[in-house]
């Protein structure tokens, strides 16, 4: 964060910053902050170039550079914009060395004219090759598409302003739908203690007189049981025939109710070799 | 049609400089074995130094990019094996990992060991094709039948689970396409326990020989600063003093689980770079060994959901294949496919040492520099 | 080192290169003779493409052009026309251009009905490309002529003696190894 604090972007014309998928995106127009950017990155320790791309926006010719800082492994991204009529970006290949060819590369397919570079030829195509067949103009078979028009340059303070409205909506619908749900649960959650309330008693007595081992209450939801190790899908379910949904259930389990337990569903001692009360415990306290 | 005249001034041919009568102009390539596939490098030689050196790549060009313009996201991946024809596989790992970032998918677990699994077995592949080739221009014949012997076992058992031997199309969006064959880790398992009794057959043939030491000792001394600066990677920069391995670095798939430790040299010579292969083909065995023991026999392989990316996203991925860094720089425009993906091929970056690695060199080392490299022509020229 | 160490170090590392190779020569050799001896090729691996036709002589193939669509090289052309008796379409014409098909499998995994399937018949050289332009008559007789075949639907298939089609047991099939399991577990539950 330190050296990031040390590189001076505000004197630089039209730059702006944004993220994109984690991604840092330094987004620039103007070719001579290109270089002095650049400058100012390998200063602060951006050593190892990655990548340089070309892209044809439909608008304009975009180089891309990925730097990483061997360092701390931060990446970094780089935009540059430039019109059709004139697409030149000085080169920083004498820089990083390892970008040389790759805006030979773009040279040759994009079209972008790197200047300040020594050896500025075609690279994968022949010398005498007249197109550069990733602009959008021309298509597979590097002929031109007859009805193909340039879009207008992008009013990129309207795009981040519309970005910005659009993301204050979403926090604010976000916020919205957060504070409705809450009412809603607060409003959900009241009645149902009230019943709650009211049935407890019959249901605790019911418990201590019938010979079953539990009974699930109504007002408690069931534990994921499998989080116990040794239940799987299919003992969830025969448990939940006997009326076990719950961790606490399970932990409660008297020897004799276990015994029982295991003989009806054909456990064979499973509750205490695999100490599912313990475990049931600890996860309640846990929860709770 | 005329060609502008800055384009031809460039050293397609080496004009005799004057004053030096007796430089020669040596053409190796493109139709020479060692070049690995279609490159020309252009040499000026004085006696027995080389003192220019141009090369030109191209000869393979098919232009990937272009035709994944029209293509889906999901049938860019077959497209991705054929770039690095060696190592197949590796390939289609980035661009993978970028999708899933843009589109938001989640690997399962399984997959994620298979995919690792796969990956470092194709590097174990990759790289014994590098020692019978290497040798090959050495003048060493036998190593080359070993390796090839060892690496047609390799590909049988990569063929009963994939279906493909160099060109497999295995991994896709959100794990891998296939549930592997029931005795895919078994037969990995065997086939690393006979493996790694041959890797020290190699080493007795390649590293520890006295006569490959006597031309690679010493030879096409690359620095630090010279290979971090033009970008190299993989084995090459490792094996110049520098610890960078995206494996480590920028983990992904199942490596953060994994225990291993980037394997470097200081030396940065032939023989260094050769010693670092070696000794990441051992380190290849033991990830799949970690692999097939952690990995979970049942469960999902494949995350399957929607690929739907927004316009105006992008990202740049990375993965560290058998030759450097494999990245992807993929650009969408809310399409069905990407409106533009780049390929960062190692070799591509790695080979514009060229010049640097050659001049001053005898000529007799350059084909020994060449082959250090480890280039596959099918990745420089996309 | 003296130049007669250094002459020692080199014989002995040499000697231990020759012996390595002398070892190698009793293990046997490693080449197949490849007419008269054919490769044991994987039922998964995927060589060249076939249709399928069921053993009451029906298509399997529905003509829904999911392959058409999703075949990166774009070599599949399939006509069709509606059915005049019911529901579905009758399969005009099925072709696929086995030159320009670069083997991914896309087709296989695309068929909802495993029509379209892998086969393990590697040999398709000739003299001619024009016969590498397969048509529906062509793909049909490569799924008679196969042995087995995969589809990722289905898993690997055969055809038995009767000439009915049979799936393969789970030890054959990807993936087998995780359904084995299962029914392990679940037999060890009951």
């Amino acid at each position: 964060m330190s050296t990031e604090a040390a590189i001076n972007l505000e004197d630089l014309p039209t730059l702006r910053q944004q993220t994109i998928c984690g991604e840092k995106v330094y987004q620039l127009e103007d070719p001579t902050a290109y270089r002095q950017l650049c400058e100012r990155l390998l200063a602060a320790g951006y050593d190892f170039p990655q990548c340089l791309s070309g892209v044809d926006m439909e608008y304009g010719l975009r180089t891309v550079l990925h730097l990483r800082r061997l360092s701390d492994q931060a990446e970094l991204t780089l935009w540059l914009d430039v019109p059709y009529d004139r697409p030149h970006v000085p080169s920083v290949s004498d820089l990083w060395g390892g970008v040389d060819w790759h805006e030979r590369e773009a040279y040759d397919l994009v079209g972008i004219h790197y200047d300040g570079h020594e050896d500025l030829r075609r690279i994968l195509l022949e010398d005498h090759w007249t197109i550069h067949p990733l602009q959008r103009r021309y298509d597979t078979g590097g002929y031109l598409i007859p009805d193909w028009q340039a879009k207008p340059w992008p009013d990129w303070d309207a795009i981040a302003k519309e970005k910005e409205e659009a993301a204050r909506k979403a926090a604010e619908a976000a916020e919205k739908r957060a504070a409705a749900a809450k009412a809603k649960a607060a409003k959900a959650v009241k009645p149902k203690e009230g019943e709650g309330g009211a049935k407890k008693p019959p249901l605790s007595e019911v418990k201590k007189t019938s010979d079953q081992v539990a009974k699930p209450k109504a007002a408690q939801t069931a534990d994921d049981l499998t989080k116990i190790k040794g239940i799987g899908a299919h003992y969830v379910a025969l448990l939940k025939e006997q009326g076990i949904t719950r961790f606490e259930q399970l932990a409660n389990l008297s020897d004799d109710e276990a015994k029982r337990l295991e003989e009806k569903m054909n456990f064979k001692d499973r509750i205490a070799r695999e100490q599912w009360r313990e475990q049931a415990r600890a996860l309640q306290e846990g929860k709770s | 049609m005329s060609i502008p005249a800055a384009l031809m001034t460039g050293p397609t041919v080496l004009e005799p400089v004057v004053g030096k009568t007796d430089e020669m102009i040596v053409n190796l390539g493109p139709q020479h074995p060692a070049t690995h596939g279609v490159l020309q490098i252009v040499l000026g030689v004085d006696g027995e130094r080389v003192t220019r050196a141009v090369p030109h790549i191209g000869f393979l060009h098919r232009n990937h990019e272009k035709i994944e313009e029209s293509r889906s996201y999901a049938q860019v991946i077959p497209y991705l094996d054929r770039m690095d024809y060696v190592s197949g596989l590796q390939n289609e790992l980035p661009y993978c990992l970028a999708v899933e970032d843009l589109a938001g998918l989640e690997v399962p677990e399984r997959a994620k060991y298979i995919r690792t699994a796969m990956f470092e077995f194709n590097r174990i592949i990759s790289h014994l094709v590098w020692v019978g080739t290497y040798m090959l221009d050495l003048g060493a014949i036998t190593p080359f039948l070993y390796a090839f012997r060892d690496r047609e076992m390799a590909l049988d058992i990569i063929e009963r689970t994939t279906g493909g031997r160099m060109l497999p199309n295995y991994f896709t969006f959100g794990g891998v396409r296939r549930d592997v064959h029931p005795k895919f880790w078994q037969d990995l398992l065997d086939f690393l326990d006979y493996f790694e009794k041959v890797v020290p057959e190699y080493e007795t043939l390649t590293v520890d020989a006295p006569v490959f030491q006597a031309r690679s000792v010493g030879v096409g001394l690359l620095s630090q600063e010279l290979a971090v600066n033009h970008g190299i990677s993989g084995p090459n920069l490792r094996a110049s003093g520098v610890a960078h391995d995206l494996r480590k670095d920028q983990p992904y798939d199942a490596y953060p689980e994994l225990d291993f430790s980037v394997i470097t040299r200081d030396e940065g010579d032939v023989w260094a770079r050769s010693k670092v292969r070696m000794d990441e083909i051992y380190q290849s065995i033991d990830l799949i060994r970690q692999c097939a023991e952690l990995a979970p026999r049942s469960g999902p392989y494949l995350a399957r959901g929607r690929v739907k990316i927004e316009a105006g996203e992008q990202r740049y991925r990375a993965a560290e294949i058998s030759r450097g860094q494999l990245g992807v720089y993929i650009h969408s425009d809310g399409g069905t496919g990407p409106y533009r993906s780049k390929h960062r091929s190692p070799s591509f970056v790695n080979l514009q040492i060229i010049p640097d690695l050659f001049i001053g060199q005898k000529f007799s080392d350059v084909i020994a520099i060449l082959g250090s490299i480890d280039i596959v022509l099918g990745e420089v020229d996309r | 080192m003296n130049l007669i160490t250094e002459a020692a170090k080199a014989l002995r590392d040499i000697g231990k290169g020759m012996a390595v190779v002398s070892r190698a020569a009793e293990k046997g050799k490693h080449t197949n003779l490849y007419p008269f001896e054919m490769p044991e090729i994987p039922p998964v691996s995927c060589q060249s493409l076939a249709l399928i036709i069921e053993a009451d002589g029906t298509d399997r193939c529905v003509s829904c052009l999911a392959c058409e669509k999703v075949c990166p090289s774009q070599v599949i052309t399939i006509e069709r026309t509606r059915n005049p008796e019911g529901k579905g379409f009758v399969l005009e014409r099925f072709d696929i251009d086995l030159v320009n098909c670069m083997y991914c499998a896309a087709c296989v995994e695309a068929c909802p009905v495993s029509a379209i399937v892998t086969i393990q018949d590697f040999e398709l050289s000739t003299y001619d490309l024009q016969t590498l332009k397969a048509d529906k008559a062509f793909l049909d007789e490569q799924g008679r002529r196969a042995k087995q075949w995969y589809s990722p639907k289905l898993g690997v298939e055969y055809r038995n003696e009767q000439g009915e089609i049979q799936v393969a047991p789970l030890e054959q099939q990807p993936g087998g190894e995780a359904e084995l399991l299962k029914q392990a577990d679940k037999e060890s539950d009951n």
